[in-house]
Protein backbone atom coordinates (compact mmCIF):
# COMPACT_ATOMS: atom_id res chain seq x y z
CA UNK A 1 0.00 0.00 0.00
CA UNK A 2 2.14 2.99 -1.29
CA UNK A 3 1.19 6.27 0.06
CA UNK A 4 1.32 10.13 -1.66
CA UNK A 5 5.04 10.75 -0.52
CA UNK A 6 6.17 6.67 -1.97
CA UNK A 7 6.81 5.58 1.14
CA UNK A 8 5.36 2.07 2.09
CA UNK A 9 2.13 2.48 3.97
CA UNK A 10 2.21 1.78 7.74
CA UNK A 11 -1.03 0.28 9.37
CA UNK A 12 -1.87 -0.76 13.15
CA UNK A 13 -4.41 -3.14 14.30
CA UNK A 14 -5.83 -2.56 17.42
CA UNK A 15 -6.80 -6.03 18.61
CA UNK A 16 -8.50 -6.50 21.64
CA UNK A 17 -9.49 -9.91 22.10
CA UNK A 18 -12.47 -11.35 24.21
CA UNK A 19 -13.77 -7.66 23.84
CA UNK A 20 -17.62 -8.12 25.10
CA UNK A 21 -16.17 -9.98 27.90
CA UNK A 22 -13.50 -7.55 28.47
CA UNK A 23 -16.77 -4.69 28.97
CA UNK A 24 -18.58 -7.00 30.95
CA UNK A 25 -15.52 -7.67 33.54
CA UNK A 26 -15.13 -3.20 33.76
CA UNK A 27 -19.08 -3.35 34.28
CA UNK A 28 -19.35 -6.02 36.64
CA UNK A 29 -15.77 -5.98 38.99
CA UNK A 30 -17.13 -8.96 40.68
CA UNK A 31 -17.36 -11.47 37.08
CA UNK A 32 -13.70 -10.35 36.41
CA UNK A 33 -11.68 -13.31 37.16
CA UNK A 34 -14.44 -15.66 36.71
CA UNK A 35 -14.70 -17.96 33.76
CA UNK A 36 -17.79 -16.90 31.91
CA UNK A 37 -19.42 -17.49 28.55
CA UNK A 38 -21.61 -14.98 26.74
CA UNK A 39 -24.37 -16.13 25.13
CA UNK A 40 -26.38 -14.76 22.62
CA UNK A 41 -28.73 -15.58 19.63
CA UNK A 42 -26.49 -14.75 16.38
CA UNK A 43 -26.15 -14.83 12.26
CA UNK A 44 -28.59 -17.19 10.99
CA UNK A 45 -29.89 -18.22 13.78
CA UNK A 46 -31.03 -15.00 15.13
CA UNK A 47 -34.92 -14.88 15.98
CA UNK A 48 -35.29 -18.99 15.89
CA UNK A 49 -34.34 -19.28 19.75
CA UNK A 50 -30.96 -21.38 19.48
CA UNK A 51 -28.14 -19.95 21.53
CA UNK A 52 -24.61 -19.44 20.84
CA UNK A 53 -21.38 -18.83 21.84
CA UNK A 54 -20.59 -14.43 21.64
CA UNK A 55 -17.78 -14.35 23.67
CA UNK A 56 -16.22 -15.49 26.89
CA UNK A 57 -13.13 -15.06 29.44
CA UNK A 58 -9.76 -15.76 28.24
CA UNK A 59 -9.47 -18.79 30.99
CA UNK A 60 -11.39 -20.75 29.42
CA UNK A 61 -8.52 -20.93 26.62
CA UNK A 62 -8.74 -21.35 22.64
CA UNK A 63 -11.21 -24.28 22.13
CA UNK A 64 -14.21 -22.16 21.96
CA UNK A 65 -15.46 -20.25 18.34
CA UNK A 66 -17.64 -17.28 17.48
CA UNK A 67 -21.44 -18.83 16.98
CA UNK A 68 -20.03 -22.36 18.33
CA UNK A 69 -23.45 -23.99 19.39
CA UNK A 70 -24.21 -23.27 23.46
CA UNK A 71 -24.92 -27.07 23.51
CA UNK A 72 -21.79 -27.50 22.62
CA UNK A 73 -19.52 -24.93 24.41
CA UNK A 74 -21.54 -26.69 27.37
CA UNK A 75 -19.49 -29.66 26.53
CA UNK A 76 -16.45 -28.25 26.62
CA UNK A 77 -16.51 -25.65 29.38
CA UNK A 78 -15.65 -25.73 33.09
CA UNK A 79 -18.68 -26.88 35.46
CA UNK A 80 -18.56 -23.26 37.37
CA UNK A 81 -18.98 -21.44 34.41
CA UNK A 82 -21.20 -18.45 34.21
CA UNK A 83 -23.36 -17.90 31.10
CA UNK A 84 -24.11 -14.07 30.66
CA UNK A 85 -26.31 -12.43 28.55
CA UNK A 86 -25.20 -9.95 26.04
CA UNK A 87 -25.72 -6.32 26.04
CA UNK A 88 -25.29 -5.32 22.52
CA UNK A 89 -25.41 -1.77 23.07
CA UNK A 90 -23.43 -1.01 25.73
CA UNK A 91 -20.77 -3.22 23.56
CA UNK A 92 -21.51 -1.19 20.53
CA UNK A 93 -21.15 2.56 22.70
CA UNK A 94 -17.83 1.29 24.42
CA UNK A 95 -16.11 0.56 21.16
CA UNK A 96 -17.34 3.58 19.62
CA UNK A 97 -15.79 5.34 22.41
CA UNK A 98 -12.51 3.39 21.49
CA UNK A 99 -12.56 4.50 18.10
CA UNK A 100 -13.22 8.45 19.24
CA UNK A 101 -10.46 7.95 21.66
CA UNK A 102 -8.73 6.11 18.69
CA UNK A 103 -9.23 9.27 16.30
CA UNK A 104 -7.87 12.10 18.79
CA UNK A 105 -4.48 10.55 18.49
CA UNK A 106 -4.65 9.48 14.64
CA UNK A 107 -7.38 10.62 12.49
CA UNK A 108 -7.62 7.48 9.95
CA UNK A 109 -9.60 4.90 12.07
CA UNK A 110 -11.13 1.72 10.00
CA UNK A 111 -13.12 -0.73 12.52
CA UNK A 112 -13.23 -3.80 11.25
CA UNK A 113 -16.49 -4.56 10.27
CA UNK A 114 -15.42 -7.81 8.83
CA UNK A 115 -15.38 -9.79 11.80
CA UNK A 116 -19.21 -10.01 11.43
CA UNK A 117 -19.77 -12.78 14.43
CA UNK A 118 -18.49 -10.69 16.83
CA UNK A 119 -20.79 -7.93 16.03
CA UNK A 120 -17.53 -6.10 13.80
CA UNK A 121 -16.05 -4.64 18.03
CA UNK A 122 -12.82 -5.11 19.48
CA UNK A 123 -10.63 -4.43 16.44
CA UNK A 124 -10.04 -1.54 14.24
CA UNK A 125 -7.18 0.01 11.87
CA UNK A 126 -5.45 3.06 12.07
CA UNK A 127 -3.60 4.76 9.00
CA UNK A 128 -0.13 5.76 10.98
CA UNK A 129 2.05 7.11 8.03
CA UNK A 130 3.33 10.38 8.41
CA UNK A 131 2.53 10.48 12.66
CA UNK A 132 6.13 9.70 13.04
CA UNK A 133 6.85 13.85 12.18
CA UNK A 134 4.10 14.10 15.29
CA UNK A 135 5.07 11.51 17.62
CA UNK A 136 8.92 10.48 16.65
CA UNK A 137 8.79 6.78 15.85
CA UNK A 138 6.46 3.93 15.30
CA UNK A 139 7.65 2.88 19.24
CA UNK A 140 5.61 6.18 20.15
CA UNK A 141 3.34 6.12 18.13
CA UNK A 142 2.44 2.86 19.20
CA UNK A 143 2.51 4.24 22.91
CA UNK A 144 -0.35 6.88 22.02
CA UNK A 145 -2.79 4.05 20.40
CA UNK A 146 -2.38 1.92 23.80
CA UNK A 147 -2.56 4.91 25.82
CA UNK A 148 -6.17 5.48 23.93
CA UNK A 149 -7.37 1.89 24.88
CA UNK A 150 -5.42 1.70 28.08
CA UNK A 151 -8.63 0.62 30.16
CA UNK A 152 -8.58 -2.87 28.30
CA UNK A 153 -5.86 -5.74 27.17
CA UNK A 154 -5.19 -4.54 24.26
CA UNK A 155 -2.70 -5.86 21.72
CA UNK A 156 -1.25 -4.14 19.03
CA UNK A 157 0.18 -4.62 15.81
CA UNK A 158 2.28 -2.59 12.82
CA UNK A 159 2.36 -3.85 9.69
CA UNK A 160 2.57 -2.51 5.64
CA UNK A 161 -1.06 -3.45 5.45
CA UNK A 162 -4.22 -4.52 7.74
CA UNK A 163 -3.10 -7.83 7.26
CA UNK A 164 -0.29 -7.91 8.29
CA UNK A 165 -0.99 -5.09 11.20
CA UNK A 166 -3.78 -7.82 12.22
CA UNK A 167 -1.34 -11.09 12.10
CA UNK A 168 1.07 -8.92 14.09
CA UNK A 169 -1.08 -8.08 16.53
CA UNK A 170 -2.66 -11.50 17.17
CA UNK A 171 0.80 -12.22 17.77
CA UNK A 172 2.01 -9.78 20.05
CA UNK A 173 1.49 -9.85 23.83
CA UNK A 174 -0.25 -7.63 25.56
CA UNK A 175 0.46 -4.04 26.35
CA UNK A 176 3.09 -4.49 23.65
CA UNK A 177 3.22 -3.87 20.12
CA UNK A 178 4.78 -5.82 17.11
CA UNK A 179 5.89 -4.69 14.03
CA UNK A 180 6.34 -6.79 10.92
CA UNK A 181 9.44 -5.89 8.91
CA UNK A 182 11.54 -6.95 6.22
CA UNK A 183 10.01 -10.45 3.97
CA UNK A 184 6.40 -10.49 5.63
CA UNK A 185 6.33 -14.47 4.01
CA UNK A 186 9.27 -15.70 6.58
CA UNK A 187 7.08 -13.99 9.74
CA UNK A 188 3.88 -15.82 8.36
CA UNK A 189 5.66 -19.27 6.95
CA UNK A 190 4.99 -21.03 10.40
CA UNK A 191 1.44 -19.53 11.45
CA UNK A 192 -1.15 -21.83 11.18
CA UNK A 193 -4.14 -21.80 8.41
CA UNK A 194 -6.86 -21.14 11.39
CA UNK A 195 -5.83 -17.60 11.52
CA UNK A 196 -6.58 -16.85 7.76
CA UNK A 197 -10.21 -14.91 7.81
CA UNK A 198 -12.26 -17.66 5.54
CA UNK A 199 -14.83 -20.16 6.94
CA UNK A 200 -14.50 -23.07 9.04
CA UNK A 201 -15.18 -25.28 6.27
CA UNK A 202 -12.40 -24.46 3.96
CA UNK A 203 -9.87 -24.56 6.99
CA UNK A 204 -10.76 -28.43 7.00
CA UNK A 205 -10.50 -28.58 3.17
CA UNK A 206 -6.94 -26.97 3.49
CA UNK A 207 -6.21 -29.77 6.37
CA UNK A 208 -7.19 -31.85 3.99
CA UNK A 209 -4.98 -31.07 1.33
CA UNK A 210 -1.96 -31.18 3.49
CA UNK A 211 -1.64 -27.16 3.70
CA UNK A 212 -1.45 -26.84 7.63
CA UNK A 213 0.68 -23.71 7.75
CA UNK A 214 0.49 -20.65 5.57
CA UNK A 215 3.99 -21.30 4.08
CA UNK A 216 3.03 -24.49 3.10
CA UNK A 217 -0.12 -22.40 0.91
CA UNK A 218 2.36 -20.12 0.09
CA UNK A 219 4.88 -22.34 -1.93
CA UNK A 220 2.05 -23.72 -4.04
CA UNK A 221 1.78 -20.88 -7.11
CA UNK A 222 -1.39 -18.63 -6.96
CA UNK A 223 -2.86 -20.51 -10.08
CA UNK A 224 -2.90 -23.64 -8.84
CA UNK A 225 -4.61 -22.36 -5.27
CA UNK A 226 -7.38 -20.62 -7.42
CA UNK A 227 -8.25 -23.73 -9.83
CA UNK A 228 -8.90 -25.49 -6.28
CA UNK A 229 -10.21 -23.24 -4.14
CA UNK A 230 -11.47 -20.10 -6.49
CA UNK A 231 -11.57 -17.01 -5.62
CA UNK A 232 -11.22 -18.16 -1.87
CA UNK A 233 -8.08 -19.59 -3.28
CA UNK A 234 -6.51 -16.28 -4.73
CA UNK A 235 -7.35 -14.59 -1.59
CA UNK A 236 -5.72 -17.82 0.89
CA UNK A 237 -2.78 -17.40 -1.54
CA UNK A 238 -2.56 -13.95 -1.40
CA UNK A 239 -2.64 -13.55 2.30
CA UNK A 240 -0.54 -16.14 3.01
CA UNK A 241 2.43 -14.09 0.99
CA UNK A 242 1.15 -11.45 2.70
CA UNK A 243 -0.27 -9.59 0.15
CA UNK A 244 -3.73 -7.54 1.06
CA UNK A 245 -5.00 -4.83 -1.29
CA UNK A 246 -7.77 -3.67 0.70
CA UNK A 247 -7.49 0.05 1.37
CA UNK A 248 -8.09 1.59 4.76
CA UNK A 249 -11.06 3.64 4.67
CA UNK A 250 -11.66 5.95 7.66
CA UNK A 251 -14.97 5.43 9.83
CA UNK A 252 -16.99 8.23 8.49
CA UNK A 253 -18.49 9.95 12.19
CA UNK A 254 -22.01 11.09 12.31
CA UNK A 255 -23.35 13.82 14.71
CA UNK A 256 -25.77 12.36 17.00
CA UNK A 257 -27.54 14.09 19.74
CA UNK A 258 -28.07 11.28 23.12
CA UNK A 259 -30.14 11.63 26.32
CA UNK A 260 -30.86 9.07 28.93
CA UNK A 261 -33.23 8.64 31.89
CA UNK A 262 -33.58 5.97 34.70
CA UNK A 263 -36.97 4.51 35.88
CA UNK A 264 -37.47 5.01 39.27
CA UNK A 265 -38.92 1.23 38.99
CA UNK A 266 -39.10 -0.72 35.75
CA UNK A 267 -42.10 -1.09 34.16
CA UNK A 268 -44.02 -2.00 31.07
CA UNK A 269 -46.41 0.24 30.84
CA UNK A 270 -47.38 3.06 27.93
CA UNK A 271 -48.81 5.71 30.58
CA UNK A 272 -45.10 5.70 31.92
CA UNK A 273 -42.88 5.05 29.27
CA UNK A 274 -44.44 7.70 26.90
CA UNK A 275 -44.22 10.55 28.57
CA UNK A 276 -40.55 9.43 29.41
CA UNK A 277 -39.88 9.56 25.56
CA UNK A 278 -41.14 12.90 25.75
CA UNK A 279 -38.76 14.14 28.66
CA UNK A 280 -35.83 12.71 26.65
CA UNK A 281 -37.41 14.45 23.21
CA UNK A 282 -37.68 17.41 24.59
CA UNK A 283 -34.42 17.20 26.51
CA UNK A 284 -32.90 16.27 22.97
CA UNK A 285 -34.39 19.39 21.18
CA UNK A 286 -33.21 22.22 23.42
CA UNK A 287 -29.94 21.13 22.77
CA UNK A 288 -28.00 23.64 21.01
CA UNK A 289 -26.99 21.19 18.39
CA UNK A 290 -30.35 20.85 17.34
CA UNK A 291 -31.44 23.82 17.57
CA UNK A 292 -33.18 25.05 13.64
CA UNK A 293 -32.09 21.87 13.00
CA UNK A 294 -34.08 18.19 11.75
CA UNK A 295 -33.30 14.68 12.57
CA UNK A 296 -33.91 12.10 10.36
CA UNK A 297 -33.60 8.94 12.75
CA UNK A 298 -34.60 8.19 16.52
CA UNK A 299 -32.38 4.98 18.60
CA UNK A 300 -34.12 3.86 21.38
CA UNK A 301 -32.58 1.42 23.94
CA UNK A 302 -33.88 0.49 27.20
CA UNK A 303 -32.88 -2.82 29.60
CA UNK A 304 -35.09 -4.77 30.36
CA UNK A 305 -35.25 -6.89 33.83
CA UNK A 306 -33.67 -9.84 33.12
CA UNK A 307 -33.34 -9.98 29.74
CA UNK A 308 -31.39 -8.94 26.78
CA UNK A 309 -31.32 -4.77 26.08
CA UNK A 310 -34.09 -3.98 23.45
CA UNK A 311 -33.82 -1.23 21.43
CA UNK A 312 -36.28 0.05 18.41
CA UNK A 313 -35.22 2.36 15.37
CA UNK A 314 -37.66 5.19 13.92
CA UNK A 315 -37.22 6.11 10.79
CA UNK A 316 -38.78 9.57 10.02
CA UNK A 317 -40.84 9.86 6.79
CA UNK A 318 -39.87 13.53 6.83
CA UNK A 319 -37.01 15.07 9.38
CA UNK A 320 -38.70 16.14 12.55
CA UNK A 321 -37.98 19.40 13.64
CA UNK A 322 -39.89 19.27 16.77
CA UNK A 323 -40.55 16.92 19.70
CA UNK A 324 -44.07 16.62 18.73
CA UNK A 325 -43.54 15.38 15.15
CA UNK A 326 -40.66 13.27 16.54
CA UNK A 327 -43.12 11.73 19.23
CA UNK A 328 -46.33 11.10 16.97
CA UNK A 329 -43.61 8.72 14.85
CA UNK A 330 -42.64 6.85 17.79
CA UNK A 331 -46.01 6.29 19.33
CA UNK A 332 -47.24 5.09 15.84
CA UNK A 333 -44.37 2.40 15.60
CA UNK A 334 -44.93 1.69 19.66
CA UNK A 335 -48.65 0.94 19.24
CA UNK A 336 -47.77 -2.19 17.24
CA UNK A 337 -44.79 -3.41 18.96
CA UNK A 338 -44.80 -5.37 22.36
CA UNK A 339 -42.05 -4.62 24.87
CA UNK A 340 -40.06 -7.74 25.97
CA UNK A 341 -40.37 -6.74 29.69
CA UNK A 342 -40.75 -4.25 32.06
CA UNK A 343 -37.78 -1.68 31.15
CA UNK A 344 -35.34 -0.17 33.80
CA UNK A 345 -34.02 2.83 31.84
CA UNK A 346 -33.96 4.58 28.00
CA UNK A 347 -31.70 6.06 25.97
CA UNK A 348 -32.79 8.67 23.14
CA UNK A 349 -30.43 8.89 20.62
CA UNK A 350 -31.60 11.38 17.19
CA UNK A 351 -28.98 10.91 14.30
CA UNK A 352 -28.96 12.40 10.46
CA UNK A 353 -29.46 16.06 11.99
CA UNK A 354 -29.54 17.91 9.09
CA UNK A 355 -30.50 21.87 8.70
CA UNK A 356 -32.97 20.89 5.74
CA UNK A 357 -36.20 23.04 6.72
CA UNK A 358 -37.83 23.02 3.50
CA UNK A 359 -39.59 20.44 2.03
CA UNK A 360 -39.90 19.58 -1.86
CA UNK A 361 -43.22 19.92 -2.97
CA UNK A 362 -44.64 18.33 -6.56
CA UNK A 363 -45.51 20.55 -9.36
CA UNK A 364 -48.75 18.11 -9.78
CA UNK A 365 -50.02 18.27 -6.30
CA UNK A 366 -53.27 16.45 -7.32
CA UNK A 367 -51.02 13.42 -8.79
CA UNK A 368 -49.37 13.49 -5.58
CA UNK A 369 -52.45 13.51 -3.32
CA UNK A 370 -53.83 11.10 -5.15
CA UNK A 371 -50.28 8.50 -4.64
CA UNK A 372 -50.31 9.52 -1.55
CA UNK A 373 -53.94 8.15 -0.63
CA UNK A 374 -53.53 5.04 -2.71
CA UNK A 375 -50.70 4.37 -0.51
CA UNK A 376 -52.45 4.86 2.87
CA UNK A 377 -54.96 2.12 1.66
CA UNK A 378 -52.65 -0.11 0.26
CA UNK A 379 -50.97 -0.03 4.05
CA UNK A 380 -54.50 -0.17 5.77
CA UNK A 381 -55.16 -3.79 3.35
CA UNK A 382 -51.79 -4.67 4.17
CA UNK A 383 -52.78 -3.98 7.73
CA UNK A 384 -56.62 -5.40 7.67
CA UNK A 385 -55.60 -8.47 5.69
CA UNK A 386 -58.66 -7.09 3.97
CA UNK A 387 -60.41 -4.56 1.26
CA UNK A 388 -60.58 -1.68 3.83
CA UNK A 389 -63.98 0.31 3.80
CA UNK A 390 -62.81 4.02 2.05
CA UNK A 391 -64.63 5.08 -0.74
CA UNK A 392 -64.55 8.37 -2.98
CA UNK A 393 -67.83 9.77 -4.24
CA UNK A 394 -68.60 9.45 -7.94
CA UNK A 395 -71.03 11.66 -10.01
CA UNK A 396 -73.75 8.97 -11.64
CA UNK A 397 -76.24 10.94 -12.89
CA UNK A 398 -75.79 15.00 -12.25
CA UNK A 399 -78.32 15.55 -14.74
CA UNK A 400 -80.87 13.20 -13.09
CA UNK A 401 -84.34 14.89 -11.41
CA UNK A 402 -84.21 12.18 -8.61
CA UNK A 403 -81.70 13.17 -5.93
CA UNK A 404 -80.65 9.40 -4.67
CA UNK A 405 -79.34 8.72 -8.60
CA UNK A 406 -76.82 11.96 -9.12
CA UNK A 407 -74.09 10.51 -6.49
CA UNK A 408 -72.98 7.37 -5.32
CA UNK A 409 -70.17 6.43 -3.04
CA UNK A 410 -67.83 3.88 -4.76
CA UNK A 411 -65.24 1.29 -3.46
CA UNK A 412 -61.86 3.29 -3.62
CA UNK A 413 -59.37 1.37 -5.48
CA UNK A 414 -55.90 2.13 -4.94
CA UNK B 1 -74.13 -15.65 19.64
CA UNK B 2 -74.86 -13.93 16.41
CA UNK B 3 -75.29 -16.24 13.81
CA UNK B 4 -72.37 -16.22 10.61
CA UNK B 5 -75.06 -14.10 8.13
CA UNK B 6 -72.87 -16.20 5.45
CA UNK B 7 -72.21 -13.19 3.44
CA UNK B 8 -69.49 -11.85 2.06
CA UNK B 9 -68.31 -8.00 3.63
CA UNK B 10 -70.04 -5.33 0.37
CA UNK B 11 -67.07 -3.15 0.76
CA UNK B 12 -67.32 -3.58 -3.24
CA UNK B 13 -70.92 -2.00 -3.34
CA UNK B 14 -71.83 0.86 -4.48
CA UNK B 15 -73.80 2.86 -2.34
CA UNK B 16 -75.89 5.68 -3.54
CA UNK B 17 -76.09 9.08 -1.63
CA UNK B 18 -78.67 11.24 -0.23
CA UNK B 19 -80.76 7.79 0.03
CA UNK B 20 -84.45 8.76 0.87
CA UNK B 21 -85.19 8.03 4.72
CA UNK B 22 -89.09 6.91 5.68
CA UNK B 23 -90.75 9.45 8.22
CA UNK B 24 -93.77 10.49 9.68
CA UNK B 25 -95.48 13.47 8.22
CA UNK B 26 -98.86 14.96 9.37
CA UNK B 27 -100.00 17.09 6.12
CA UNK B 28 -103.28 18.96 5.67
CA UNK B 29 -105.81 17.97 3.54
CA UNK B 30 -103.90 19.46 0.76
CA UNK B 31 -101.38 17.85 1.42
CA UNK B 32 -98.71 20.38 2.55
CA UNK B 33 -97.08 18.85 5.49
CA UNK B 34 -97.32 20.52 9.48
CA UNK B 35 -94.89 18.33 10.79
CA UNK B 36 -92.43 15.84 10.65
CA UNK B 37 -91.15 12.76 13.08
CA UNK B 38 -87.95 11.46 13.10
CA UNK B 39 -85.76 10.27 15.26
CA UNK B 40 -88.45 10.37 18.01
CA UNK B 41 -89.58 13.47 18.14
CA UNK B 42 -91.93 15.59 16.53
CA UNK B 43 -91.07 18.87 14.87
CA UNK B 44 -93.49 21.39 13.38
CA UNK B 45 -92.87 22.62 10.08
CA UNK B 46 -92.86 26.41 10.34
CA UNK B 47 -92.21 27.34 6.52
CA UNK B 48 -92.75 26.05 2.91
CA UNK B 49 -89.85 27.63 1.23
CA UNK B 50 -90.16 25.96 -1.99
CA UNK B 51 -92.52 22.89 -3.67
CA UNK B 52 -91.78 20.66 -7.06
CA UNK B 53 -93.30 17.54 -8.40
CA UNK B 54 -91.78 14.99 -10.15
CA UNK B 55 -93.24 12.69 -12.49
CA UNK B 56 -90.57 10.31 -14.23
CA UNK B 57 -90.34 6.54 -15.86
CA UNK B 58 -94.34 6.34 -16.03
CA UNK B 59 -93.58 3.74 -18.81
CA UNK B 60 -92.01 1.07 -16.83
CA UNK B 61 -95.46 0.66 -15.07
CA UNK B 62 -97.21 1.71 -11.94
CA UNK B 63 -94.73 -0.34 -10.06
CA UNK B 64 -91.65 1.96 -10.88
CA UNK B 65 -93.27 4.78 -11.61
CA UNK B 66 -91.89 7.62 -10.18
CA UNK B 67 -94.65 10.19 -8.95
CA UNK B 68 -93.08 12.22 -5.75
CA UNK B 69 -94.17 15.98 -4.60
CA UNK B 70 -91.41 17.49 -3.06
CA UNK B 71 -91.20 20.12 -0.19
CA UNK B 72 -88.50 22.14 1.23
CA UNK B 73 -89.45 23.31 4.35
CA UNK B 74 -88.00 25.43 7.53
CA UNK B 75 -89.01 23.68 10.82
CA UNK B 76 -89.61 25.50 13.91
CA UNK B 77 -86.26 25.56 15.44
CA UNK B 78 -84.82 27.20 12.22
CA UNK B 79 -83.24 23.70 10.31
CA UNK B 80 -84.27 22.97 6.54
CA UNK B 81 -85.59 20.12 5.88
CA UNK B 82 -86.23 18.64 2.32
CA UNK B 83 -89.11 15.94 2.03
CA UNK B 84 -91.16 14.64 -0.22
CA UNK B 85 -94.58 12.74 -0.91
CA UNK B 86 -94.65 9.57 -2.74
CA UNK B 87 -97.80 9.53 -4.39
CA UNK B 88 -97.12 5.87 -6.10
CA UNK B 89 -97.19 4.14 -2.34
CA UNK B 90 -98.49 7.10 -0.58
CA UNK B 91 -95.83 7.34 2.10
CA UNK B 92 -93.08 10.37 2.89
CA UNK B 93 -89.96 10.12 2.58
CA UNK B 94 -87.01 12.63 3.70
CA UNK B 95 -83.81 13.53 1.34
Amino acid sequence: MPTLDGKRAAVACIHIPNFMWQVESLRRPDQAGKPAIIVGETGANAGKGAQSVLDWSPDLGTKFTRGMPLSEALADARKDVTLLEPDIPLYRRTFGEVLTSLEARCPDVEPDTESAESYGLGRAYVGIWGLDRLYGDDAQVVRALSNAVNQFDARIGVGENKWLAYIAASASSSGRGLKITGEPGRFLAKLPVELLPIDFKLVTRLHGFGLHTMGDIAALPPGAMQAQFGNDGTLVSDLSNGIDHRPLVSRRTEETVSEYLEFPDATASMAMILPAIESLLFRAYTRPQLARRYAREAKLEASVLRRSPWTMRVAFKEPAGSRTKALFSIKSKLDDLALPGPIEDMRLTLSGLTGEAGMQESLWTEVRRDQKLQEAVSQLEARLGTTPPVYQVRELEPWSRIPERRHALVQLSP
Amino acid sequence: MVPNPGTKARARAIKPLNAPAPVTVSADERGTPLSVSYGNRANEVAAIEDMWKINDEWWRGPDKEIDRVYFHARLADGRPVTLFHDLAVDEWFRQ
